[in-house]
């Protein structure tokens, strides 16, 4: 059996998910990829991240495009500029891009990049690592063969995604040695705007995680019927979707107790997935498939949903396999979740007006 | 005392006889044709406040067992059904247990006990309940979730909004003291229990009870800087921890059981609910 041939990767972003999440991941598949440039605005920065990598730097996105020992390109920048560098990367003509999830922060862009994807045949994995999680990924094809794919022969009648996680330093500290955290700005709490954009931002941010999991197993919401703002980051959503109740819960607090995990009913199975948090660098997701009287437990399997995303990446780059979500399946977990997120917001909104108007009528 | 005869209808006698068995000195299940002091009703039967009240002057306690929403004449309201039977079965000095699903198990006193209630700067209090009977309606497990918030400490004071749907429902509100209340609730038989979680900007208490029918117990943790404190593991289920109370109840004679007018708060809340 050959080795597998070795692809150069371009990293656009040096930030912590870079550092923490995908050169150790990287490190890990090097029999499969080496990291030849990193570009980062903060070309110091650059500099340290590509250090570590053995890599080059720059702070030229074209550059690193047209760089020849270039063949695919990671896009870890923040979310408003993935729209625009995966259309460079597409228009560069390299073998595939990985964009970080959200690949893009509106319909329109989304539905653009969809086209120059399609135009320029480049394949683009989004990186919605629980996708790829293997343990996921077994524990749902029994699901579906036991009671059928979204929309099958078995309604799905709840689902739950909750996640609680400290903030992601405890873990990153574990994954690498971070260099330059980016800061954030205290938002205002009383003001409901600043509540709703941080609401939005934290579906597009931590529930976006789950979402293409969600859509698989409810493939259909209608609005969000309550949101309700947790502090210091987080939010509790209540989802209408056909025959189903939904609920989305999502944290970031240092004092509960850590847990991912996404629940699934029928009126007769239950499906249960346990992941490991962000940035741990420690074996896939486990699972079960609950009937009365019966279970049957998935994983933990060696590789975690980093590491799934990377191989397929490498086997669809090297054509030995086709794109497992082609661009129509993450334009719709897109739309998705995008419509959570924008729906979220909406009810922030309106559950202060209400409030507004109550303590307006009793005063 | 002597132990307290006990007529179990036939339906529930695989359920009840081990529950007496384990309070031999409290309780004897009657000899065929024998009245008991002590009557069972079963509150899956829709017209069990009828039961209850034939049997207030002639019993000398009741156990209701796992109640749902009862049938009422058309016009009749459930609600103040059961607040009448209520005051009846007071004035009548007949204590009416309600044997109920997930707030019973001695793990959720004891949760209370030690982790205190809920305040109103708690920033979330949410109840998940899988019914694995689904012979029980969505108004059932919802008034069974209440349940097991009024037995956490938690209960709710205002439901804004319940929304059904065949296999499961969700609502939401706030708890008496303020603090915002979910409830969620799913009908399977893939499994059943009930999880109930507080949570401030400090600390995080959850207690989790097991289907009926299961030996688990009920886990009851607080997660907070300092880590994780569980309490001491309690291996009795809701039904044998109602007896005792029933037993209580009689032997003492001063304190009134409450289990019937905090069922007809928690189904009046429900039925406000949009």
């Amino acid at each position: 059996m050959s080795a597998p041939e070795r692809l150069g990767v371009g990293i656009l972003g040096a930030g912590p998910v870079t550092q923490a999440i995908h050169l150790p991941t990287l490190a890990r598949l090097a029999d499969r990829f080496r990291v030849a440039v990193v570009m980062d605005v903060d070309a110091a920065l650059a500099e340290r991240v590509a250090g570590r990598a053995g890599a080059r730097s720059t702070t030229d996105q074209d550059a690193l495009l047209a760089d020849p020992e270039v063949d695919v390109v990671l896009i870890c920048s923040p979310p408003q500029f993935h729209a625009s560098q995966v259309e460079a990367a597409c228009a560069a003509g390299v073998r595939a891009v990985l964009c970080e999830k959200p690949f893009a922060t509106s319909q329109e862009e989304a539905e653009r990049i969809a086209r120059t994807a399609a135009d320029s045949g480049v394949p683009l994995v989004v990186g919605a690592m629980h996708a790829f999680d293997p343990g996921w990924l077994a524990a749902k094809a029994t699901w579906d063969e036991t009671v059928g794919a979204g929309g099958g022969a078995e309604s799905v009648v709840a689902v739950r995604s909750s996640i609680v996680l400290p903030p992601n330093p405890r873990f990153e500290d574990r994954a690498t040695q971070v260099l330059a955290r980016p800061s954030h700005p205290s938002p205002d709490l009383d003001d409901p705007k600043a509540v709703a954009a941080l609401t939005r931002n934290l579906v597009l941010g931590l529930t976006v995680h789950d979402l293409p999991l969600v859509r698989s197993l409810v493939p259909r919401l209608d609005a969000v019927a309550h949101a309700a703002w947790l502090p210091p980051f987080g939010a509790h959503l209540s989802v209408g979707a056909p025959g189903t109740a939904v609920e989305l819960l999502a944290v970031m607090h240092q004092q509960w107790r850590p847990e991912w995990t996404l629940q699934a009913w029928t009126q007769s199975h239950a499906l249960e997935v346990a992941f490991t948090p962000s940035y741990v660098h420690a074996g896939s997701a486990t699972a079960a498939v609950r009937a009365a009287g019966r279970t049957h437990v998935f994983g933990p399997f060696e590789d975690n949903g980093y590491v799934g995303e990377w191989r397929h990446l490498h086997k669809v780059a090297t054509g030995q396999a086709v794109l497992w979500y082609d661009a129509a399946s993450v334009i719709a977990d897109l739309t998705y979740t995008l419509a959570v997120a924008d729906g979220a917001a909406g009810a922030v909104l309106a559950a202060a007006a209400a409030a507004a108007s109550t303590a307006g009528r009793a005063a | 005392m002597n132990a307290l005869t006990v007529d179990v209808p036939p339906d529930l006698t695989a359920d009840l006889v081990p529950v007496l068995a384990s309070l031999p000195d409290d309780f004897r299940v009657t000899a065929d044709g024998e009245r008991g002091e002590v009557l069972v009703v079963d509150g899956r039967l829709p017209d069990w406040p009828a039961l209850i009240e034939r049997s207030l002057q002639t019993v000398r306690g009741v156990m209701l067992r796992d109640p749902g929403v009862p049938e009422v004449p058309a016009g009749g309201d459930a609600v103040e059904v059961l607040r009448d039977l209520a005051t009846r079965s007071a004035g009548a000095s007949v204590p009416v247990v309600v044997d109920r699903r997930w707030g019973g198990a001695p793990g959720v006193a004891s949760f209370a006990r030690e982790f205190g209630t809920p305040t109103a700067s708690a920033t979330s209090v949410t109840v998940l309940v899988v019914e694995a009977d689904l012979s029980r309606s969505g108004e059932d497990a919802a008034v069974d979730a209440l349940g097991l918030a009024r037995a956490a400490g938690a209960a709710a004071g205002r439901l804004a909004r319940f929304h059904r749907r065949r296999g499961s429902w969700s609502a939401q509100g706030a708890t008496v003291r303020g603090a915002p209340l979910h409830l969620m609730g799913v009908l399977s038989t893939a499994g059943g229990g009930a999880t109930f979680t507080a949570s401030t900007a400090s600390w995080q208490t959850a207690v989790s009870v097991p289907h009926p029918h299961s030996a688990a117990p009920a886990v009851a943790r607080r997660t907070d800087e300092a880590g994780e404190r569980l309490l001491p593991t309690e291996f009795e289920g809701a039904p044998r921890a109602a007896w005792r109370r029933l037993r209580e109840l009689l032997r003492d004679g001063t304190d009134r059981a409450t289990d019937l007018s905090d069922l007809a708060e928690d189904l009046a809340l429900l039925r406000g609910a949009v």
